[in-house]
């Protein structure tokens, strides 16, 4: 007699056991399948909000949160047969540049029995993602491999100066530059600007002076006189040249006091001129030729 | 041998006396040809009685002026013509046969005419385009020079060519043979004198007629016809008619400008200079004449940055276009007539509309696609187109205004510049290696001088054989090896070890090197942002519209704001506790 009594017992506990195995392969399969889709959707729906306009502009890459969050809720709900209980999808700290998001999806309570027990379970999956550009040194675990140092480039930029004070024969220039578009990228980093050489562009100089003139919006981030009046090419109109010249390029954090920097340019590289001119009313274009040693983080 | 028709042989000797060809000499910067033109002067003095009395008694000049007079001076031929009266004088006539009849024809015809010329200041004589050359009529006249007005002459308000006193013609077709048969035939003698009284002008026609003395002024009982060779004449109106026929063959140089310049290959980044000298310049108005020298430089300066760009990037490019132009009179050389004619004739060179004159045509090849840039073009002018000063014209040739769309980057390319040189040309996205640009710049000469010069005032550019107009694009969204396979990779991470074993990539490396940032990133589940419920309700409708909007469509995106109507209308909470995105 209790023989049969055990081997019923042992029946059951075979039945709830494989109830158990069910449950749990029932859980994992649908949570895997769940991960999967959540894997792959979050891939899609990244590489479908990239910013292209963005990209275009500045080199990188960077998402737009709410078409992200968009296509993530289309792409899902396109994906599911059926669903049971609500599911909940929450998405935290989306950043766009550099683009990162992170999910939780939660299934929803469940309710399972096994043999009498009744109890419920859900099924929340996760999963940050990122988009990122590998570079040539990316793989090295040595962070000071990751960029290539001391490059250098060169460029030249026109300082034009119209006018002084009226009687006072000291001319002052002081503006910040735009860096030039080869280093105006987020892989560039510390950027140390030096003069090469100078040179004053005198009135017979038309090639200069229309090469100053053509250049004077891109490579100047604010600009004392926007407007040179081409009409005024004679040599009269110009400088010949300047007395007790001094010139710097400096960064706002490493100034000297008499340099200026403006809080809306503070991050800008600047540079820096003085000298006697005898004629207030004459234009001065001084060339600067500039080296800037810099790092970079190259792309592969 | 073909026998050519008799009339047309005929036609071509009869054409012989009035045209010459040109002859032309090329010096350095200017071509000099010659031309003979025959210009014929018609003169007509009545006499009444007591004139005719007087006049044969005491022979007294009149004074004119006619068209181009100042040319007798150098002429090699100036002579009275004879004007034939009997039949046998013009079967013996082998050059300038003119007879009363012609003469009388042709007087008529300029009296009648409607073309004026200036002679002088504001008075203007009539003139016609004969057969043999250029028939004219003259300037009033006077007795005495020291008169202040020339009589019966044709004066126009201010030059105002629709405003001339014009006298009514005295004579008409009908009035021909009575005014052969009142015609006398005086010795004459005609020719420029020049006064050196400095109140009055100092260029005369001066015409002496002297009366034969066998000749007699008819009384009113005379008849006959002139052309039976009595000496009757028959009064007509009153008067007797002395003509005079002056021929002078004006040898005109006319100098025209010369292309004396090349075709000119640019750099980009650099200037260009294309210079040119007119050596001379004939202008002729008709009433005055002058040689001119003209002198023109053009500069073009170039843009192209930067010469390394990623792929998808934009490159900055454009022209700036300076041009000199000046022009004086031709030194050595007489000047003939009025000045302020000379200088308005050579204004009217300058091309009125400069900015659409100039042509500029360039492109930036990318691989085996040539795309097409369309510059917009400005121009200004300043200073001034007068005898010793400078003109300016300045224009620019700089890149449209564009629109990037968000998320697509679909670039839009408007009609205005108004970024002026920092609008910027969008390469291919799928697009890495060499680019460069081709352009031409044609038509930079700002005048029309009606001749050869500045035809060759051209700029090339040709980036496929010069380094200076070459872009380097760098692959950067996709591989290198154009497979569009994006060059980024998507990757799951661990926030609180993103980057396990390796360095973080390009686009994550300086944001991850800074502490609040790693913070941040470990504290990415304390921030919700956006949230959703999806049941099987709202996933039918999301499944809805997803039949009928594609996800790559960013319409539904606002441009400012970057909000989703989707978002907005499908239920998604924003919770606001994100962080800076």
């Amino acid at each position: 007699m209790k023989w049969s009594f055990a081997s019923v017992g042992m029946i059951v506990l075979g039945i709830i056991g494989v109830m158990v195995i069910v449950l749990f392969q029932q859980i994992t399969t649908s949570n895997e399948n769940d991960y999967y889709l959540l894997k792959e959707i979050t891939e899609a729906s990244m590489i479908e909000s990239i910013d292209i306009k963005y990209y275009r502009e500045t080199g990188d890459l960077r998402i737009v949160k709410e078409k992200f969050v968009e296509n993530f809720t289309r792409r899902y709900s396109e994906s599911t047969l059926f669903i049971g209980t609500k599911y909940t999808i929450s998405f935290f700290d989306i950043i766009e540049v550099p683009p990162k998001v992170t999910i939780i999806i939660n299934t929803g309570i469940e309710n399972y029995r096994i043999y009498n027990d009744v109890s419920d379970y859900n099924v929340v999956n996760n999963l940050t993602g990122i988009l990122e550009f590998t570079g040539k040194n990316t793989s090295s675990k040595d962070s000071s491999e990751v960029y290539t140092k001391d490059k250098t480039f060169e460029k030249t930029y026109y300082a034009i100066s119209y006018s002084g004070t009226r009687g006072d024969i000291t001319r002052t220039f002081n503006e910040p530059i735009k860096l030039p578009k080869e280093l105006d990228q987020s892989n560039i980093s510390n950027i140390e600007p030096e003069i090469l050489s100078t040179e004053v562009i005198k009135g017979n100089n038309i090639e200069e002076i229309l090469a100053a003139r053509l250049n004077e919006p891109i490579d100047w981030a604010k600009r004392e006189n926007s407007q040179i009046n081409l009409n005024k090419i004679n040599q009269d109109d110009y400088i010949e040249g300047i007395s007790g010249f001094e010139s710097a390029i400096y960064n706002c954090e490493n100034k000297q006091e008499k340099y200026q920097c403006d809080k809306n340019y503070k991050d800008n590289v600047w540079i820096y001129w003085e000298g006697s001119i005898q004629d207030s009313e004459q234009i001065a274009i001084i060339k600067f030729n500039i080296k800037f040693t810099y790092d970079e983080y190259e792309y592969k | 041998m073909k026998k050519l028709p008799l009339i047309t042989l005929l036609s071509f000797f009869i054409l012989i006396p009035t045209i010459k060809a040109d002859n032309c000499i090329t010096h350095d910067n200017y071509k000099e040809c010659t031309k003979t033109t025959n210009h014929y002067y018609f003169f007509l003095k009545p006499y009444t009685a007591a004139d005719f009395t007087s006049q044969k008694a005491n022979p007294t000049p009149t004074y004119t002026l006619s068209s181009q007079y100042e040319a007798w001076q150098n002429t090699k031929e100036k002579k009275e013509i004879t004007l034939l009266e009997t039949q046998k004088e013009k079967e013996e006539c082998k050059e300038d046969c003119w007879d009363l009849n012609e003469f009388y024809t042709q007087y008529i015809a300029i009296e009648n005419s409607p073309n004026i010329e200036r002679i002088k200041d504001n008075n203007y004589a009539k003139y016609i385009d004969g057969q043999y050359g250029k028939y004219h009529g003259h300037l009033g006249w006077k007795i005495n020079i020291s008169d202040d007005a020339w009589e019966n002459t044709i004066t126009c308000n201010s030059g105002n060519l629709s405003e001339c006193n014009i006298p009514e013609p005295e004579f008409s077709e009908s009035d021909k043979t009575k005014l052969i048969n009142a015609t006398i035939k005086t010795n004459n003698k005609v020719e420029l004198i020049r006064t050196n009284d400095s109140d009055k002008p100092d260029d005369y026609i001066q015409v002496t007629r002297r009366i034969n003395e066998n000749d007699e002024f008819p009384d009113s009982n005379t008849s006959g016809n002139k052309n039976s060779s009595s000496k009757k004449l028959q009064a007509f109106n009153g008067n007797v008619y002395s003509p005079i026929l002056y021929k002078v063959a004006v040898e005109e140089k006319t100098n025209q400008c010369i292309e004396n310049t090349a075709k000119v290959s640019g750099k980009c980044n650099e200037t260009s200079k294309i210079q040119s000298t007119c050596g001379k310049k004939t202008i002729n108005t008709g009433n005055s004449y002058a040689n001119i020298e003209i002198n023109q430089e053009a500069y073009v300066t170039n843009i192209l940055t930067p010469k390394t760009i990623y792929q998808g990037g934009g490159i900055k490019f454009g022209f700036i276009y300076y041009n000199k132009v000046s022009w004086k009179f031709a030194e050595g050389e007489i000047i003939y007539g009025e000045k302020d004619d000379i200088s308005a004739t050579v204004q009217k060179m300058l091309i009125s509309d400069i900015a659409n004159n100039i042509s500029v045509n360039a492109s930036f090849i990318e691989g085996s696609k040539q795309n097409k840039i369309n510059l917009i073009k400005q121009c200004k002018q300043s200073g001034s187109f007068t005898e010793g000063e400078t003109l300016i014209t300045t224009c620019t040739f700089l890149l449209p205004d564009s629109e990037v769309k968000l998320g697509t980057g679909k670039v839009n390319y408007l009609t205005t510049s108004n970024n002026g040189i920092n609008n910027s040309y969008y390469t291919n996205l799928n697009y890495s290696g060499e680019g460069y640009i081709k352009a031409e710049l044609s038509n930079l000469n700002v005048l029309d001088t009606n001749d050869d010069w500045g035809n060759n005032w051209t700029l090339t550019y040709d980036g496929e054989n010069d380094d200076s107009c070459k872009v380097n694009v760098t692959s950067r969204l996709y591989k290198p090896d154009q497979s569009n396979e994006y060059a980024f990779i998507y990757r799951p991470i661990d926030l609180n070890n993103p980057f396990p074993n390796r360095n973080a990539g390009v686009n994550w490396y300086d944001w991850y090197n800074i502490s609040a940032n790693k913070e941040r990133l470990k504290t990415s589940y304390s921030k919700l942002e956006y949230q959703v419920e999806l049941d099987n309700q709202s996933v039918s409708k999301i499944k809805e519209y997803n039949n009928n909007n594609n996800y790559l469509n960013w319409t539904g995106i606002d441009e400012e704001t970057e909000k989703s109507d989707f978002v907005n209308n499908y239920n998604i909470k924003r919770t606001q506790e994100g962080g800076n995105p």
